[in-house]
């Protein structure tokens, strides 16, 4: 992640760093927990820095077994507002809804939902639904927030963080911004900085060395930077491998079409396509198969998701990071049961979800298994609301 | 009759535009307190000529004297700092503004306040409304609406009243001033021509109605295929000898 | 010829016609509002949260005006936001500027970018529809190029109180440049060569041009005025959210459009309401404000919008009709032999859905999973 208020940040951090030898309970004036190198080139914290060892794993643990009923009883519905860019193509936000949602029926608290939609582009917007959610702190229990983009909203994060009429979780990023005063409650996501190294790590074994390859990348912006950016220069220090073309089909389908056929007419010599998101690598897909190449090039895409499995039975799409996607969701969840329960303490500040690969020469029932695990919410196959 | 010096002489005045010709050494005279209507078939050089006399075009050969003086203009508002001025068969108004802002646009009247000029609407709003009734004896419906929404002889007193605003106004060109107006309103706009008449202006009129021709002008000049034909004096001669002129039946007597 | 006939309906109105139309509308939402959740829209902070929703556009919308006006259309003012304050944001954080110098700056390169837009269209007679659009891949290319992904964020204090900060016990800082903005405006349209020219040129590009008008010199300052205020918006958006983007201010230009138009507009040129576009731009936010807090879907708020903008504009087109068709009027309508072969093409449309619909239910295999 690259922002420019690293370089103003830098004193500060380590000002921060040195104060975190006498910390105790995870308050954002005690982070870091430990400073690691490198500390002053970010404006945020690691997830290894600021969770207590243990906890992390713990609700990793609790969110992938059967669930445990909440002891507790609540006089009416526990209400959660959700504000996330779900407006757009990808499946991912309505999966995490699914997955928080059916894990809290298993748990068995009752709840009422209040989502407010926006498109991931629609910064300005997403604002005003932060402002106005927080003016209604009456009405919520629980605000989950996936940003339309980290930096652009930290502002409204940390206002809502705030707010102690309700408790703030974040999706989607797991970066604890080191200027916050007060942090969310709690950060739920994948890595995709992880994510790029597991990707990058299987092509190097599959592919070699020395591969050409093409890139569609999506919106410029920190996402984009850890799934398309870090997967770059991994590739490129551990296998020197050389990209030749690099589209931004801002995460949307046909953005992920026409790139393709750009790199199919114009890099002909590019044997891979890496797709940022689902809607680019089905749209990618599309593409191979319509120019008949899709069994020449070696494409990938992101998450895992239903679409890209379905892909790679096909023999389309050829391998892709796979989150265990109802992770995020069900953890959500369970730090839900457990903040009713008195026991937020035992929450990790940062919670991140499991990713493996998911690709070409696994069995079909290898693919339906990892699907299972990963959607056990949400349920496998596209997605049904 | 109008005294007998003409204010504006043009003498064998030509135009080519390339390979064609639009006039062809054509003579023209107007006098102060005068009508001169201009008519002819379509193509037979009347606006051309008005062009000329208003400093929209150059003539090719020819010359224009000015009370006996050389002119050379070289455009439209040259012309118009000499004190000839037209209005326009499709009227040059932004119907929007209303109509004192018609009446000033391109020369508003400002005030200031701390050396920073703006725009004096009242002022204008009072001077437009004055020029209205003391040189036209016109009263408009109303000074706040926009001009659109003003009858077609209304609009056309607000076009005619910023062409006299100019108080050294002294040739005025009218290009068609009644083609779009009903039978009132072409009597009220002959009516006009009739007050500018007497308050000496040189009127330059324009037009296919030989009803208003004959009811408003002094003289007639007849154009035909880009030529002087004749002028003849309106009391003098009747439809039948205009129309043969236009039509080229007859010659010059 | 002194007539003096009674005032018309349209006289009368004129004056007003700005604001009816968003007023009716604006009235409607607080009826509705009143009735359907009035404790939570009717409050200080939720009115605070409609101003500041509604003060970034208000000086893009009054610089819209006068462009509109006079018959042009600048579709580029979301990327000369969205790089200006980029450009602001590099200032301050790469440079070191002072804060009030780049905002200032913003401002002023916002003024050479709609300099730039005028002179495309004046001088290469690119036609400004295609000549604002081809500029906004232009500047947003531009925005790209210098921040690439970068989220420039966390500027120091002048900037946000721009973008959101408030005078204590009074409005908003932003609602306050907003209004001034309008003020400015309303002043400039009605009290100088400028505002009276834009009009005169859209009203009638001709007789402004033979009046000795310098159209394309007056055209250009619309374009300037248009950009400084795209500048000043960046500055107000980077200020508000604390942070900006190339990928900022996505649909900036549709939203000012509408709102302008709504406020009585005319995209035909000559028809300014300085209030009406005022109007229009708080009709806009009041109306996304409800939608949220009524708790409507998302995707509602684009139908909305639509449907405000195509009624008003419908409206404002029957209210200047010279001669209003009574309700007989509108029963004849439908049987004038034009609107016979429509409504036949209506019905044949409607009824080949309808048999597609059937034969489609007919061989339905059932739901098939997309992808």
């Amino acid at each position: 992640m690259k922002m420019m208020s690293a370089k103003s940040l830098g004193s500060a951090g380590v000002l921060l760093a040195a104060s975190a030898l006498i910390a105790g309970s995870v308050a954002a004036q005690d982070l870091p927990l430990k400073s690691l190198p490198g500390d002053d080139q970010r404006d945020h914290w690691l997830p290894e820095q600021v969770n207590v060892s243990g906890k992390l794993e713990a609700l990793q643990a609790a969110t992938g077994k059967e669930a445990v009923k909440f002891t507790g009883s609540l006089e009416k519905p526990v209400q959660i507002a959700l504000i996330y860019p779900s407006a757009d193509v990808s499946d991912f936000w309505a999966r995490n809804y699914l997955a928080l949602t059916k894990r809290l029926e298993q748990l068995g608290i009752k709840y009422e939902t209040t989502e407010f939609a926006s498109r991931q582009i629609e910064h300005e917007l997403q604002s005003t639904y932060a402002t106005q959610v927080e003016q209604d702190a009456d009405l919520y229990d629980y605000v989950i927030f996936g940003p339309s983009e980290l930096a652009t909203q930290a502002d409204n994060i940390e206002k809502l963080a705030g707010n102690e009429d309700f408790v703030t979780y974040v999706w989607a990023f797991h970066t604890p911004l080191k200027h916050f005063k007060k942090q969310p409650a709690a950060w739920f996501d994948f890595s995709s900085a992880y994510g790029a190294q597991v990707i990058c790590s299987y092509m190097l074994e599959r592919l070699g060395k020395d591969v050409t390859y093409a890139m569609n990348r999506g919106i410029p912006g920190v996402t984009d930077n850890q799934r398309s950016g870090d997967f770059k220069d991994c590739v490129a220090e551990k296998g020197n491998w050389n990209v030749v073309y690099e589209h931004y089909g801002e995460y949307r389908r046909e953005g992920g079409f026409d790139g393709t056929n750009l790199i199919l007419q114009a890099y002909s010599e590019a044997t891979v396509i890496h797709n940022a998101n689902t809607a680019m690598a089905m749209g990618s897909v599309e593409a191979q198969v319509a120019a008949g190449k899709h069994k020449e090039v070696f494409s990938t895409g992101w998450g895992g998701t239903g679409l890209e499995l379905d892909a790679i039975r096909r023999g389309e799409l050829d391998a892709t990071p796979m989150r265990m996607g109802d992770d995020v969701g069900a953890a959500t969840a369970e730090a839900i049961k457990a903040d009713l329960e008195g026991r937020s303490e035992e929450l990790p500040l940062v919670f991140l979800g499991r990713i493996t690969v998911a690709h070409d020469q696994l069995s079909n029932e290898e693919i339906d298994n990892l699907e299972k695990e990963a959607f056990r919410f949400s349920g496998v196959g596209a997605l049904k609301r | 009759m109008p005294a007998a010096t003409p204010i504006i002489s043009m003498r064998g005045i030509s135009k080519r535009f390339g390979g064609v010709t639009a006039l062809q050494e054509v003579d023209l005279d107007v006098c102060p307190g005068e009508v001169l209507a201009i008519v002819g078939d379509n193509g037979a050089g009347k606006s051309t000529l008005i062009k000329i006399l208003t400093g929209v075009y150059q003539p090719t050969e020819g010359a224009i004297e000015m009370d006996g003086q050389a002119l050379s203009m070289n455009s439209h508002s040259e012309a118009i700092e000499l004190g000839i001025d037209a209005v326009y068969q499709t009227l040059a108004l932004a119907d929007h503004l209303d109509p004192a802002a018609n009446m000033f646009l391109g020369s508003e009247l400002t005030k200031s306040f701390l050396g920073f000029r703006y725009l004096d609407n009242g002022r204008m709003r009072v001077e437009a409304e004055r020029v209205l009734l003391e040189r036209l004896g016109v009263r408009l419906r109303s000074m706040d609406v926009p001009t659109e929404s003003l009858s077609g002889g209304q609009r056309q007193a607000v076009a005619i009243a910023r062409a006299v605003y100019h108080s050294d106004l002294r040739v005025l060109v009218m290009d068609e001033p009644t083609a779009a107006l009903g039978p009132q309103e072409t009597a009220r706009t002959l009516k006009l021509i009739e007050v500018l008449r007497e308050e000496g202006l040189a009127i330059v009129l324009i037009s296919h109605s030989l009803d208003d021709v004959f009811a408003i002008s002094d003289r007639i000049q007849v154009m035909r295929r880009g030529r002087r034909v004749d002028v003849v004096h309106t009391r003098q001669t009747s439809r039948q000898e205009v129309l043969g002129l236009i039509v080229g039946a007859a010659e010059a007597a | 010829m002194p007539v003096s006939a009674p005032k018309g309906l349209q006289e009368r109105l004129d004056p007003y016609l700005a604001i009816i139309g968003p007023m009716v509308m604006i009235l409607m939402i607080l009826a509705f509002m009143g009735v359907a959740e009035p404790a939570r829209y009717f409050r200080l902070s939720n009115l605070n949260i409609i101003l500041l929703e509604a003060a970034l556009y208000m000086p893009l919308a009054m610089a819209m005006t006068f462009v509109i006006t006079q018959r042009g259309i600048d579709l580029s003012i979301g990327s000369v936001a969205a790089l200006t304050g980029i450009i602001m944001a590099f200032a301050i954080k790469e440079f070191g500027f002072p804060a009030w110098i780049a905002v200032l700056l913003g401002i002023a390169i916002g003024g050479i970018f709609g300099l730039i837009n005028g002179l495309v269209i004046t001088k290469f007679r690119v036609p400004d529809l295609i000549g604002t659009l081809a500029m906004d891949l232009v500047y947003r290319g531009f925005a790209l190029v210098l921040a690439k992904g970068l989220v420039l964020a966390r500027f120091p204090d002048l900037i946000t109180d721009i973008g959101r900060g408030r005078l204590p016990g009074f409005l908003p800082i932003p609602v306050i440049i907003g209004i001034l903005a309008f003020l400015i405006g309303a002043f400039i349209l009605r009290r100088s060569w400028f505002g009276r020219y834009s009009i005169a040129i859209g009203s009638n590009p001709e007789a402004a041009e033979m009046t000795g008008i310098a159209v394309d010199r007056y055209k250009v300052y619309a374009y300037v005025l248009m950009g400084a205020m795209a500048g000043l918006a960046g500055v107000m958006l980077t200020g508000k959210l604390n942070a900006i983007q190339a990928t900022s201010a996505p649909y900036f230009n549709l939203h000012v459009i509408a709102a302008v138009v709504v406020g009585g507009t005319s995209l035909f040129g000559g028809r300014a309401y300085m209030l009406g576009s005022f109007a229009g731009v708080l009709l806009l936010s009041m109306m996304i404000n409800a939608l949220v807090t009524l708790r409507i879907e998302f995707f509602w708020q684009s139908v909305a919008s639509g449907v405000v903008i195509i009624l008003s504009v419908a409206f404002y087109t029957w209210l200047q009709k010279k001669d209003r068709d009574g309700a007989k009027g509108l029963l004849n309508a439908f049987t004038t032999p034009d609107n016979i072969k429509l409504m036949k093409l209506g019905g044949v449309l409607a009824a080949g859905t309808v048999v597609l619909l059937v034969i489609g239910s007919l061989f339905s295999t059932g739901s098939v999973p997309s992808g």
